[in-house]
């Protein structure tokens, strides 16, 4: 086994391992003050993580769209809490379980419904497109002050008069259908659908955020879909060069190329590379857990918490209000899954899809059990040991020849082999959880 | 023998399922009713193996489904095993599914018995995640995705399936009786005297004819042999005789077949539950440390309940692989588990009454809901009119009718607000179990720890 080999593995490893100890917290806090296995977790993250890259998707930045997402899960959580198990806290335990489970399939379902049952591709995080002329013709200044206006257009929702032609494909084709089916039949039960159509495909044009004046050129700034972003730019390059009737070779561009975002840009350690983003992860879980840490051992809230866990009549006795400190482990719980989503839809850069809180959702549950569920520590040491095991697991299978399908039985593997031979946890308490 | 009265609805229920196949509906109501009969029935046995668990030792099991998989396997792969074809093999092979799904389950519940039981509830369902994953990708053991589609029904009398591997240039030769044959490619026919179908001369070789299904190369099937016919198949190593009388899926007899089951499944759940080791299992559940002070050893009524369920579950993957004939991975996924557990919810956890008629009300619905339901022109235009909104999530356009039909997801939306909207507002369930003690609740508790006499009180006051 060579470091360059499984440098890049760890590093891997630790960013995922962070993010399901981010997720992990939320189970142990609300299983440490409730005695709860709160299965509609995982839904809170998947939300978290949907919030965050619509959010992204629609133009904002970094640190708004988590925090939007922190609160939309906020809410979230503390609304499960009152609908499903607030009004079982004197019943017997069988019964929140079944609703924490009902929770969750509803969620997960309604997710579904709401934003859909495909992939929401993550946005690439504002890629910059330099495109400069190599052959430039006589009336050159022309030509991009033509291309640079019709990009603005875009850039401002003007999507008609940007281009004339049957460019910007799936917009003009669901246009072109509306406007075919208004001419037939005003009152059809399809326009209902083709105007769906027409408003999806709207969304999904990429969004031009910035159009700048390079020497022989322009620098064009997009919000997602790199694929799309460069389809788009050659469409609208094509229509301006037609519409001064320039012919086509009379110009030659230089390759148009992406700068990368300064997230998805790697540096080298060690002969290894890295992309930016992984630190960014490990920072944000660091400081979040040592956040956590000083809030639970240092604060009168965190003294309260730990009051509630203990025993919640005798916190009520000395003047907690044990309702208000419940929401409160549900609001930083979700919160915190929140961040975990966000940051899990950034790492794989992929997309978010409505089940990836129950496949995400129970690994970071047997990352909580491995380091001793009700134990914040341990399901940080429970995280990052699940991201480490599962990653290196996965990568060695696959050399193996057996594939990555088995990467999540590991975890689950995991989880019962500790509940057979530890079922505190590394770090739970010796109070065993005995029947 | 006196019948308890709570028994009442399920004797009605059971009478109007004995007579419901024999009301003269059109033929093809007729034939919906007893084809839901069928899954309902199905689901019933899954409904009354799960309750064991969750409804009268009070551990929640949210991988049901593990069961079902491991006997719809189990019976796959032993009824085409080349040794296992005699008569009744398919009650041996159901018994021996029943047994593995026993033994399973006692397994899977192994690391959890000195627990709390929300460890239960994960080890469930991590074990029905890593099965279906094992299942999915071990090719060798479970044909992979693809599983096992050319599954022979129940066969009554004679031998169990005519399914087996032969090599291509293998000589299938018919008797008399004749019969249609459906052969692996390159397979060659002999037809002796008499051959009702295509009437070939004896010991003349036949090309595959249009009207024959060539299967996978490899295994070969029969289908449509006319009762009582009889198909001789020799080639190197393997011998066959006729396969006996099919009970057609969606048939009466397999309707009442399945009633039969469920009844007998119902009586000895009903006897075990009045018996030592039901009470055992209804002390545990409403408080552990009296049963255990009452001497009541919790591992081994555990193991007891768990190799119950197991079983119970084994017979009913076993079942619905013979009735549905095709055993994929696909058809095993996390919401069956869910499905069952709504059941149960629904109609009152540890009530056998509560769990036949939630499964009942729960399944038929399911099923019509997916089928879809032809509304009548007046709600045609309601819905058309009003409820547009919902278009293609509770109802769909069909012409100018308007159909009852729910995608999948949304039954299942609909499953998670039965679980949560039961639990809290009729957390007994339609048909609450009657006479027996009930958990306690953390307040009760309460009040016992300051009054040590009385350690479980009777009923709801």
């Amino acid at each position: 086994m060579k470091w360059e080999e499984i440098a890049p593995q760890l590093v891997n490893a630790l960013s995922l391992g962070g993010i399901y100890a981010l997720i992990a917290v939320g189970y142990t806090m609300v299983y440490g003050i409730l005695k709860l296995i709160n299965f509609a977790h995982g839904e809170i993250f998947m939300s978290g993580a949907f919030v965050g890259v619509i959010a992204l998707s629609a133009g904002w930045s970094l640190i708004p769209s988590i925090a939007a997402a922190c609160a939309f899960c906020a809410v979230l959580g503390v609304t499960i809490d009152r609908v499903a198990y607030q009004p079982l806290r004197s019943a017997p335990k069988l019964a929140p379980l079944i609703t924490a489970l009902g929770m969750s399939i509803f969620l997960q379902n309604a997710a579904m419904m709401v934003w859909g049952s495909g992939m929401r591709p993550f946005p690439v995080l504002s890629p910059k497109y330099p495109m400069t002329l190599k052959k430039a013709p006589e009336n050159s200044k022309a030509l991009i002050d033509e291309i640079a206006s019709r990009l603005e257009k875009v850039r401002d929702g003007k999507y008609d008069e940007a281009m004339t032609g049957l460019f910007l494909g799936e917009y003009r084709v669901a246009k072109r259908n509306l406007e075919e089916e208004r001419a037939r039949d005003a009152k059809s039960a399809e326009l209902v659908l083709l105007e769906k159509r027409l408003a999806e495909a709207r969304e999904n044009i990429p969004r031009v955020t910035a159009v700048t004046r390079i020497p022989d050129g322009l620098l064009v700034e997009f919000r997602n879909g790199t694929g799309d972003a460069l389809k788009t730019l050659s469409d609208v390059r094509r229509e301006a060069q037609q519409a001064l009737k320039i012919p086509r070779t009379a110009v030659e561009w230089n390759r148009m190329e992406v700068r990368k975002h300064v997230l998805e840009r790697g540096f080298m350690v060690g002969g290894v590379e890295v992309q930016w983003k992984q630190p960014l992860i490990w920072f944000v879980t660091l400081a979040l857990m040592l956040g956590l840490e000083f809030m639970i051992r240092k604060t009168s809230v965190g003294r309260a918490m730990r009051a509630v866990a203990l025993d919640q009549n005798t916190a009520a006795l000395m003047g907690v209000s044990v309702n208000n400190i419940i929401r409160l482990t549900f609001v930083i719980g979700s919160a915190l899954a929140a961040v975990g989503g966000v940051l899990y839809a950034l790492k794989l850069g992929g997309g978010v899809v409505f089940t990836m809180g129950t496949q995400v959702g129970v690994i970071a549950f047997s990352a909580a059990v491995l380091g001793g569920i009700g134990n914040i520590r341990g399901a940080a040491l429970g995280g990052l040991l699940i991201g480490v095991i599962t990653n290196l697991a996965i990568w060695k299978l696959g050399e193996w020849g057996v594939g990555g399908v088995y990467g999540p039985a590991i975890a689950f593997l995991v989880l019962i082999a500790v509940i057979l031979v530890r079922p505190t946890g590394l770090l739970g308490s010796t109070s065993v959880e005995r029947a | 023998m006196k019948i308890p009265r709570e028994w009442a609805p399920l004797l009605v229920l059971l009478g109007l399922t004995l007579i419901l196949p024999l009301i003269p509906f059109p033929e093809t109501v007729q034939k919906r009713l007893v084809s839901v009969g069928g899954i309902v029935f199905i689901y019933m046995i899954f409904a009354l193996g799960l309750n064991v668990v969750p409804g009268w030792t009070g551990l929640l099991d949210l991988g049901y489904v593990a069961f079902v998989m491991i006997g719809a396997y189990t019976v796959a792969i032993l009824y085409r095993l080349p040794w296992l074809q005699f008569e009744g093999a398919w009650l041996f092979c159901l018994i021996a599914a029943g047994l593995h799904c026993a033994i399973w389950g006692v397994l899977r519940g192994a690391p959890t018995l000195r627990l709390i039981g929300d460890y239960y509830a994960i080890v469930t369902f991590a074990f029905a995640q890593i099965l279906l994953i094992f299942v999915q990708n071990c090719g060798p053991v479970t044909n992979a995705a693809k599983g096992y589609t050319d599954f022979p029904g129940i066969r009554l009398a004679g031998h169990a399936t005519g399914v087996g591997e032969l090599p291509p240039d293998t000589t299938v030769e018919i008797a008399e009786g004749g019969g249609t044959l459906t052969f692996p490619r390159g397979a060659r026919l002999i037809f002796p005297r008499g051959g009702e179908h295509w009437n070939p001369s004896p010991g003349v070789p036949l090309d595959v004819p249009a009207d024959v299904k060539v299967w996978e190369s490899g295994t070969f099937r029969w289908r449509n042999l006319p009762r009582g016919g009889s198909v001789t198949v020799r080639s190197a190593g393997y011998s066959y005789k006729a396969p006996g009388k099919l009970i057609e899926p969606n048939s009466k007899a397999f309707y009442y077949f399945l009633l039969i089951v469920v009844v007998v499944a119902v009586a000895a759940l009903a006897r075990l539950h009045n018996s030592r080791v039901g009470r055992a299992w209804l002390a545990m559940k409403s408080d552990e440390i009296s049963a255990k002070a009452n001497g009541i050893s919790i591992q081994k009524y555990r193991i007891v309940a768990f190799a119950v369920s197991g079983f119970i579950g084994g017979i009913g993957g076993g079942l619905q692989a013979y009735r549905v004939e095709i055993v994929t991975p696909g058809s095993y996924d996390f919401w069956v588990s869910v499905l069952i557990l709504a059941c149960i919810v629904l109609g009152g956890l540890g009530s056998i009454r509560g769990v036949i008629v939630g499964t009942a009300v729960l399944v038929s619905l399911g099923e019509l809901l997916r089928e879809g339901i032809e509304l009548g022109p007046g709600l045609s235009t309601f819905f058309h009119n009003n409820l547009r909104w919902l278009e293609n999530v509770a109802w769909q356009a069909a012409g100018d009718h308007a159909m009852l039909k729910v995608p999948d997801q949304a039954r299942y939306l609909v499953f998670g607000a039965i679980l949560v909207l039961v639990m809290i507002f009729r957390p007994q369930g339609l048909l609450p179990p009657k006479g027996e003690c009930e958990p306690l609740t953390e307040d009760e508790r309460e009040k016992l720890r300051s009054a040590p006499t009385a350690l479980f009180r009777m009923g709801k006051q």
